[in-house]
């Protein structure tokens, strides 16, 4: 497809600790278009934001670093891309929202002048002009009295403030696509409800394709195209958003839509998947996910489910897929 | 509070009075112009600068008040050399009476064997002693800096061979390395400062990559790399304020150790020569006399002692304040 504006081909991520090597993204592929988004949930630990970092080209490495695999800005795969060409790319083509508003500005400067210096440094704009532009930016996040926030520090600030403005650096390069890493989950829910309509306006209106990174499976549903449920480094269930919901296919992603509360329901305790995320380095054999799925067979343990096409972009990587759709419950419930 | 800074304040013009009475002519005279301009200028400085936020954190604590009146006494003293000097360094006495004189009245540290006033030569020594041991602390502090933070943010091969290079540097003999610098020179103040600025660079270029290293990684540091901001711009920003604390305490520990190693130069024939004073030549030139003639060496090393000790009492203090995780025993950094 030629009109992906960001596309990940098998990507996959090492980490390397006291001198052993772990796959921590293990053959990731999505893509998402212009106007598009694609919702990427899954535990803490799963590898899912440093994909985003991966795409931003700031891994912590050498602790982290690329084993294989493209990322394409727009068809040209950034992986090899010289540091100059990268740093243009950023802010730019592909801007990024980071998960802890509270550590991400800094903190000696007002949140005006930080807007105002990338405006000033990548967008090409006088010290004016910048300055009058943050403060329309501050409006558009839905900051209210801009000019008299756009003088204060950060710490002058509650934490949706600072989110808000972080939202609001990042959509000042009027970047292609946006990487939101968790970026309400700091926020009360009227902010965050505001946050994403936010996003969905500027989707509709500027062609912005956004890529939501949570743990939260209710927040992508009215808000994403396309979800990917990541295990262990692993998509392990891939489809449209609507499907994804009405027919879960990957035992992990019906025990993640089992432990959601829901409103109007009587039962007090909610179900839980057993056990936990398994360590990079002690990837279970087979199937990561076989230890904690009461599906899992004796093939699970042994030979490891390839994401396979079940129709419709329908994207599953489960052995038994075709039990737990029938299934359709988390055993237990 | 008022009333001390009112009397720090005075400092300037007492001094000034005190010349002037002693010779009114004094505070015109070319070499004393600018140490009367400064001591005008004094009250205006005292007022207008208020100790802020880490400085006044600092100033709690008694080492940091010890530290710095020390220093800043010092500093003064320095500033101030053809004011309150009692006659010029170089003036000398007469060959057969003023000879070795021991303290007294009229010269309250006694004279050399050339009669000359050995109170005058100290004061005039903290000119030339503060100067090169400040300066050079400023090129190895920038030279180490740039250094580490170049090795800190490119990382990969750029860091391994800058910092083994930092390794091979720091495993010659600090003293060779002068030595060897030294021996194609006659050796003038300024290129004391060089010298001493090009072999003290290395523990801080340590301290910064590893300062640095780990923040590359940190909340509005990855942000500001993540919106395609330029190397220097994230540098001067984003980074360098966040490593100023033990940078600026590193620093002042160093400038006792600077000290020490210009009166070592000196003491060695190697540094600071005739027609300059510093403590370290001063100590040199009575270092055969010590059992009789014991003032000539003496007061310029209680000179020396009280910066070491005042810089030392006051970088600790500022390490302490600067402190993120402040409350902890405060770690020795080795040199």
């Amino acid at each position: 497809m030629a009109n992906a504006v960001l596309e990940l081909e098998s990507l996959s991520l090492r980490l390397r600790r006291e001198g052993r090597t772990a796959r921590v993204v293990d053959s990731v592929s999505w893509r998402v278009a212009r106007s598009g988004s694609l919702g990427i949930v899954g535990e803490s630990g799963c590898g899912k934001s440093l994909q985003a970092l991966a795409v931003m080209r700031l891994l912590p490495r050498p602790a982290v670093d690329f084993d294989g695999g493209q990322i394409r800005v727009d068809g040209t795969d950034i992986i090899g891309l010289d540091a100059e060409s990268m740093r243009r790319l950023r802010a730019r083509r592909v801007a990024m929202i980071f998960q802890e508003p509270m550590t991400s500005l800094n903190p000696v400067f007002s949140v005006g002048e930080q807007i105002a210096e990338l405006l000033r440094e990548r967008m090409d704009m006088g010290r004016q002009q910048a300055a009058r532009r943050s403060v329309e930016l501050l409006d558009e996040v839905g900051i209210d009295d801009p000019a008299r926030r756009a003088r204060q520090i950060p710490q002058e600030l509650s934490g949706g403030m600072r989110q808000r403005v972080m939202i609001a650096i990042a959509l000042a390069g009027e970047p292609d696509v946006l990487l939101a890493d968790e970026p309400t989950t700091a926020l009360a829910v009227t902010v965050q409800a505001r946050i994403l309509d936010l996003l969905d306006s500027l989707r509709a209106n500027r062609g912005l394709a956004v890529v939501l990174i949570t743990h939260d499976l209710a927040l992508v549903a009215g808000r994403s195209d396309e979800v990917a449920v990541m295990y262990a480094g692993r998509i392990v269930e891939r489809a449209p958003t609507a499907r994804l919901f009405d027919r879960p296919s990957h035992p992990y992603t019906l025990g993640l839509l089992a432990c959601r509360p829901r409103i109007g329901e009587q039962r007090r305790t909610l179900p839980t998947i057993g056990g936990q995320v398994c360590d990079a380095f002690e990837r279970p054999s087979g199937c990561a996910f076989h230890p904690r799925c009461p599906f899992a067979t004796e093939r699970c343990s042994q030979e490891t489910p390839a994401l396979a096409d079940e129709g419709e972009g329908h994207m599953v990587a489960c052995f038994e897929s075709a039990r737990v759709r029938e299934t359709g419950v988390w055993p237990g419930v | 509070m008022t009333g001390r800074r009112a009397t720090v304040a005075a400092i300037g013009p007492v001094v000034l009075l005190f010349a002037f009475l002693r010779e009114p002519s004094l505070p015109l005279r070319p070499d004393a112009i600018g140490s009367t301009l400064l001591a005008l200028a004094w009250p205006f400085i005292v007022w207008g600068l208020r100790p802020t936020g880490v400085m006044a954190r600092a100033l709690e604590e008694d080492r940091a008040r010890v530290g710095g009146t020390l220093v800043l006494g010092l500093c003064l003293i320095a500033a101030w050399a053809p004011l309150l000097a009692p006659v010029s360094p170089a003036l000398q006495g007469d060959p057969v009476l003023d000879r070795y004189r021991p303290p007294g009245m009229e010269h309250w540290l006694g004279t050399d064997l050339l009669g000359r006033d050995m109170l005058s030569r100290v004061i005039h020594g903290a000119r030339v002693s503060l100067s090169i041991a400040v300066g050079s602390v400023v090129l190895s502090v920038g030279l180490g800096t740039l250094v580490g933070a170049v090795a800190g943010w490119r990382g990969g091969r750029v860091d391994g061979v800058l910092m083994r290079a930092t390794d091979l540097a720091l495993a010659f003999p600090r003293v060779f390395l002068i030595l060897l610098l030294v021996a194609f020179t006659y050796p003038s103040p300024q290129w004391i400062v060089v010298v001493l600025g090009l072999t003290g660079w290395m523990s801080v270029a340590r301290l910064v990559r590893g300062e640095l290293r780990p923040r590359l990684q940190e909340g509005y540091v990855l942000a500001a790399r993540s919106l395609g901001f330029g190397a220097w711009r994230i540098f001067f920003r984003h980074l360098l304020p966040a490593i100023a604390g033990p940078l600026i305490a590193f620093s002042t520990l160093r400038v006792g150790n600077a000290i020490l190693a210009e009166s070592f130069l000196s003491f060695l024939g190697l540094g600071v020569q005739d027609p300059w004073v510093s403590w370290g030549l001063l100590i040199r030139s009575g270092r055969d006399l010590l059992t009789g003639e014991w003032w000539l060496a003496f007061f310029p090393g209680l000179a020396i002692v009280l910066t070491v000790v005042g810089f030392n009492l006051l970088g600790d203090a500022l390490r302490a304040a600067l402190d993120p995780r402040r409350h902890h025993d405060p770690v020795a950094l080795e040199d």
